[in-house]
């Protein structure tokens, strides 16, 4: 812990992250975690800008300055930054790791936004095509459909497929697909220092196994049987890492330790070949998805924790990740930034039943929206700097 | 005789209102009306509990449109909003204890009434009452959805 602290300065803490708060010349992300989804946005050293997914949906979607959606809020304040006429902004990738709301939900009104702007769109598995199985079984299997809000929710999936779809044809791009190995920003040098983005899952075999399985369960749909639940996506979600010179930032998705006959992280064991300075944790650091033995190889000085939504109590205890030892456990090696104070750490529950019949357990709220932890690398692996935006905080 | 004209127009749409620019264009699902934040959710509901659940005057009564996101060892979780005013949480339910009728599964879409009786004698009694509503596909859904999977197959090989 001790060489941890040593390797990360001192944060320095503001209300919002700005371009201005990133290190010019450096490797830097700025980990969105408003507690109701994430996403990150990298900036590469030569200043090109890249998005891994997006929160939850801004309050007022149609606004062309994304009042609301932290990720575009920051955009357009680079394009400020930078002295650009707005809506010229381009951006090197985009990047949906995989189908969960609070990971896709605000990315379809980013790339409409961007339409034409966007130079590499990388999907999840099958170029997007569990996606649409996904979204074709949910909704299928959803009662009482008409005029809920999870409806408009699985319309920001419909949104990220068709502005992927779109990209492919208005401008003859080719979408990569996110998994363990690929190439996705092939090396180049920048500064001096080799830079590569590659995907560090999902292990092909968990991708195609995870394809099949939903075919089954569209099957078994058509033939009037009880649905069954889904594979969970996360088992499948993309996972980058991105190296310049000998810094490396893992942003590792939602994805899962390897279980019942997936691989999950181990496929990445073979992949470390030097220190992971800064992870974004994978899975909002739950049990589920931590590897101890790829955990110690990276030896991350820097762990970034973005909290579920529902990080909070039930009868059987914290539910949803991070629980407190999910966290406590990271602290054993690394410094730890979480972008916001999970719902355990926030006392009693609220109560939103007027007759205090039914205990209900609330999401993140919307002045959260600035929550984030923004982090500068130099290329020998150094971290030059960490903000805290927002009600982001160091833990404990 | 009064003179006034009466013009009858087609009714308009609140400007609050937003609708998704998105076309029908996968089948999938309804075109979804929204407006900032939050839906009005379950305005055609059903706010009494139901009848035959009653054993008094029902106090406080609120109702909950909920969908079923797990279920895991007898614990049901849902997503619930809050009617009318759309208010989002997450309630845990045990199979045993809340429900009646075949299990809930995933993806079904969830009422839930709440609310108090007044005995007398000072007792207050929560009650509560969750009806579970599943989809069932029609023969066209069915087929729609098998020629999807095949197209999708054969796309793959």
């Amino acid at each position: 812990m001790s060489a941890a602290l040593a390797a990360v300065p001192e944060p320095t803490r503001v209300e919002r992250i700005l371009p201005e708060h990133l290190v010019d010349g450096a490797l830097s992300v700025v980990v969105f975690g408003p507690g109701r989804g994430e996403a990150v946005v990298v900036q590469l050293p030569d200043g090109r800008l890249g998005v891994v997914d997006g929160c939850k949906g801004p309050s007022n979607p149609k606004d062309p300055r994304g009042t609301g959606d932290p990720v575009r809020e920051f955009l357009h304040a680079v394009e400020a930054h930078r002295g650009l006429t707005e809506h010229t902004l381009e951006l090197e990738f985009v990047c949906l790791t995989h189908p969960h709301d609070d990971h896709y939900a605000g990315l379809g009104q980013l790339m409409s936004r961007y339409s034409g702007r966007i130079r590499r769109p990388w999907t999840g598995p099958h170029g997007g095509r569990y996606a649409k199985a996904l979204m074709a079984y949910i909704g299928k299997t959803r009662g009482g459909r008409d005029s809920l809000p999870d409806n408009a929710d699985l319309k920001g999936l419909e949104a990220v497929i068709l502005e992927f779809a779109n990209a492919r044809r208005r401008c003859r791009l080719e979408f990569d697909e996110v998994r363990r190995g690929a190439m996705l920003l092939p090396p180049e040098d920048v500064a001096g220092h080799p830079l590569t983005i590659t995907g560090w899952g999902p292990a092909p075999a968990d991708s195609h196994a995870a394809l099949e399985d939903l075919y089954f369960a569209l099957t078994e749909l058509t033939q009037g049987m009880r649905p069954p639940r889904p594979r969970n996506p996360n088992l499948t979600s993309g996972a980058l890492l991105v190296r310049w010179g000998t810094s490396a930032v893992l942003l590792a998705g939602d994805l899962l330790r390897g279980r019942g006959g997936t691989v999950g992280w181990e496929a990445a064991h073979g992949l470390v070949d030097g220190p992971v300075q800064v992870v974004n944790v994978a899975h909002h650091a739950s049990e589920e998805a931590h590897d101890e033995e790829l955990w110690r190889k990276m030896a991350p000085a820097l762990a970034i924790i973005t909290p579920f939504k529902n990080a909070m109590t039930d009868k059987r205890g914290t539910r949803y990740p991070p629980r407190p030892d999910d966290v406590k456990r990271l602290a054993e090696t690394s410094v730890v930034a979480i972008t916001a104070r999970p719902r355990w750490a926030e006392g009693s529950l609220r109560l939103l039943s007027g007759n205090g019949v039914l205990p209900i357990q609330t999401g993140g709220r919307a002045d959260d929206i600035h929550n984030a932890v923004a982090v500068s690398l130099d290329a020998e692996g150094r971290v030059s700097r960490l903000v805290l935006g927002g009600k982001a905080d160091l833990y404990p | 005789m009064s003179d006034s004209v009466f013009v009858k127009r087609p009714p308009r749409r609140p400007r609050r209102y937003r609708v998704f620019e998105l076309p029908e264009h996968s089948g999938f699902l309804h075109r979804v009306d929204t407006r900032p934040q939050r839906f009005l959710v379950g305005a055609d509901e059903q706010v009494e509990p139901p009848e035959d659940q009653l054993s008094d005057a029902p106090v406080n009564t609120t109702l909950y449109l909920g969908r079923v996101d797990d279920v895991e060892d007898s614990i049901v979780s849902a997503t619930v909003w809050e009617h009318p005013s759309g208010r989002q949480g997450m309630v845990f339910l045990e199979i045993d204890a809340d429900f009646e009728g075949p299990e809930p599964c995933f993806g079904d879409l969830l009422r839930i009434w709440t609310w108090v009786e007044l005995p007398g004698g000072g007792v207050v009694t929560p009650r509560k009452r969750v009806q579970v509503e599943r989809r069932e596909l029609s023969e066209a859904e069915r087929a729609e959805l098998q020629e999807l999977v095949d197209r999708w197959k054969a796309e793959e090989e």
